[in-house]
């Protein structure tokens, strides 16, 4: 979507939901489930009540008549509802209510109620199972509005009192969030909400802003995933809360509508659909994969453009106050403590994320020991030892030597060497800019010769690739706790430091902090392993924790002048 | 007299200058993950809710057809 062009881009966006509708008509035949074929019927009731929901809000969130591609869609999802075939199925299928349920509110909404079809749901709601057995909180959530939608009496709890219940209310933390919780909180904000229609009644301790600032925090993840069908059910929520002119929405509809292909339909994510579902027949896989997604996209437009949605200004992001400096101490004292017991050769980097950590707190004293010790020990190693570890590693460790004026002679030589082969380069990869610095820093090369060889190289191919936030939720499933850390450092550097993602990421870590100050759980008995694992991950959340600790402006002394 | 080549060369100084180790990137245990990525099946019973009506899977849709006689 061009956002540049006059205007605030609600024409193109109206374009989009057209463009949408359009190619869910042309393609209504496949929501009708005596069409399909015996492996396909479920799947095509599930896309009948999806369609008729956004047929039915079309006829709710705007007050014109609907137009010819809406017509024909409630056309087909009324002939379909018709049949005694699929209607009757409610008195024998009743935990799958709501698949009929919806269907029937649909036609209701849009003025062509069917008093059969609603004594039949009227039946199955009071026949002691369909609208009792137990369900999860959003999916109560989804049983209370479709039953009033409908219109249907029952005396069920009030979706106030089920709100407490759900995960949206809970304060979650985005980065644990598997894409199955993302559609819990979407959907709990649709019913809640109305669709935007009403405020809900939500629990004393809920924060509107935060519930925004969670919203945008998972477009982040969501648009880095380029997952279409997410970007659209969040952007859908913020509409729905009232929130439609901030950075995230903005970017959030270019998306969108760079992604819709030309005939309308917008492709969902891989996986949502079995691979043994089209069974090789690419149209079917075609609608299949991307009927969801348009219906979607197709109801943000029809939001956006609702005068009878509710409308309010973004409400202010929270600003939490963020300190590691507790947790971040005492991992420094396992860490310092532990690495003296080890090959300080293996346990450099461990002794440099001391050192880096210690100056960040402004305690360099908390790294004199281990400095000492490590020094002595590598009074005379050879130049391979600080070779492998590289200058971020043994630049950290020389930094740290130098601030208590202890000296090791097999580093000063190294270092002499490398800069002497580093005076015959003329060029420098941009990845390698920050330890050039290092370099200049430690007073091995002068400013301009540094200058000279980043200038020369900026042009360079960036051979490190950036972390992307997006991996964060795959990090925390896997557990990969240095990864996370790389991707929390390089956020914190990148001035995100009180991002929500960030945030809650460096909270994810902070819980995996035990008792001894290390981080990580290895879950497993063997003391050896344990150990190994421990320092791995204690080292890389210090040097993490250390630049969020500097990046928070909480340093006890301001750090000395450094790259 | 020529001086000796230093023990560091040009190509050695560039790795040093572009490696990184602060934060360690290598999982250091795979059974961490392979322990925690049965908890999904544990978990089955919410979830089969969620496939019947988010997304569908074709074994599900085969059982329901053959209960609902569609």
């Amino acid at each position: 979507m061009d956002t540049t062009q006059p205007g605030d881009g609600s024409s193109q966006r109206r374009a989009v939901e057209t463009r949408a509708v359009a190619w869910l008509a042309a393609r209504r035949d496949l929501i009708d489930p005596a069409e399909a074929a015996t492996g396909r019927v479920l799947f095509a009731r599930k896309a009948l009540i999806e369609t008729a929901f956004l047929v039915g809000l079309r006829a709710r969130l705007d007050p014109e008549p609907l137009d010819g591609h809406y017509t024909a869609l409630l056309d087909q999802i009324e002939e379909i509802a018709a049949r005694p075939s699929y209607r009757e199925l409610i008195a024998r299928d009743e935990a799958a209510l709501l698949l009929y349920a919806g269907t029937y509110a649909a036609l209701r909404l849009c003025g062509r109620d069917d008093q059969e079809f609603r004594q039949l749901l009227t039946q199955a709601a009071a026949g002691g199972y369909a609208t009792a057995f137990e369900r999860i909180p959003y999916r109560q959530l989804d049983l209370l509005h479709t039953l009033e939608l409908c219109g249907v009496p029952h005396s069920l709890p009030a979706m106030d009192e089920v709100l407490p219940f759900t995960l949206l209310c809970n304060k979650p933390n985005v980065v644990k969030l598997a894409d199955r919780d993302i559609y819990a909180i979407t959907h709990t904000i649709f019913y809640a909400t109305d669709f935007g229609l009403r405020k809900p009644g939500w629990p004393p301790d809920f924060d509107l802003s935060e519930a925004v600032e969670l919203l945008e925090a998972l477009l982040v993840l969501t648009l880095d995933q380029r997952n279409a069908d997410l970007v659209a059910e969040i952007l859908c929520c913020l509409l729905c809360l009232g929130v439609r002119d901030s950075e995230e929405v903005r970017r959030a509809w270019e998306f969108l509508a760079a992604a819709q292909e030309a005939e309308g339909r917008v492709n969902g994510p891989p996986g949502v659909v079995h691979p043994g579902l089209a069974d090789g027949d690419d149209a079917y896989q075609h609608w299949a994969t991307g009927y969801h997604t348009t219906i979607v996209v197709a109801l943000a437009a029809l939001l956006d453009r609702s005068p009878k949605v509710m409308r309010r200004q973004r409400p202010s992001a929270p600003k939490p106050r963020l300190s590691v400096e507790q947790p971040l101490r005492r991992a420094v004292l396992w860490l310092a403590d532990t690495s003296r017991r080890h090959d300080p050769a293996g346990c450099l980097p461990a002794a440099a994320a001391v050192a880096h950590a210690a100056e960040a707190l402004g305690e360099a004293e908390l790294a004199r020991p281990l400095l000492l010790d490590f020094s002595e020990r590598l009074a005379n190693a050879e130049a391979d030892v600080w070779q492998e570890h590289g200058m971020e590693v043994v630049g950290e460790f020389a930094f740290g030597l130098r601030a208590h004026g202890i000296t090791c002679p097999s580093l000063d030589t190294f270092f002499k060497s490398t800069a002497a082969a580093v005076a015959l380069l003329d060029k420098v990869p941009p990845q390698a800019a920050h330890n050039v610095q290092r370099l200049v820093g430690l007073g091995l090369i002068a400013p301009q010769r540094a200058a000279a060889l980043i200038d020369a190289g900026v042009d360079g191919p960036h051979s490190l690739p950036k972390t992307s936030a997006a991996d964060l939720s795959g990090a925390c499933k896997n557990y990969q706790l240095g990864h996370i850390a790389g991707i929390v450092r390089d956020s914190a550097r990148a001035g995100r430091v009180q991002h929500r993602v960030t945030r809650d990421a460096i909270a994810f870590l902070l819980t995996q902090q035990s008792s001894c100050g290390a981080f990580g759980r290895p879950a497993c008995d063997d003391p050896a392993i344990r150990e190994r694992m421990m320092l791995s991950w204690t080292q890389s959340v210090v040097t993490t924790l250390a630049t969020v600790h500097t990046a928070c402006g909480t340093a006890l002394t301001a750090p000395r002048p450094r790259p | 007299m020529s001086c000796p080549p230093p023990p560091v060369d040009a190509r050695k100084a560039l790795d040093f200058l572009r490696t990184s180790g602060l934060v360690d990137l290598r999982v250091p245990l795979e059974q961490v993950v392979e322990q925690v990525s049965q908890l999904d099946d544990v978990a089955g019973y919410v979830l089969a809710w969620e496939r019947y009506v988010l997304v569908v899977a074709n074994q599900v849709a085969e059982c329901d057809d053959g209960a609902a006689g569609n």
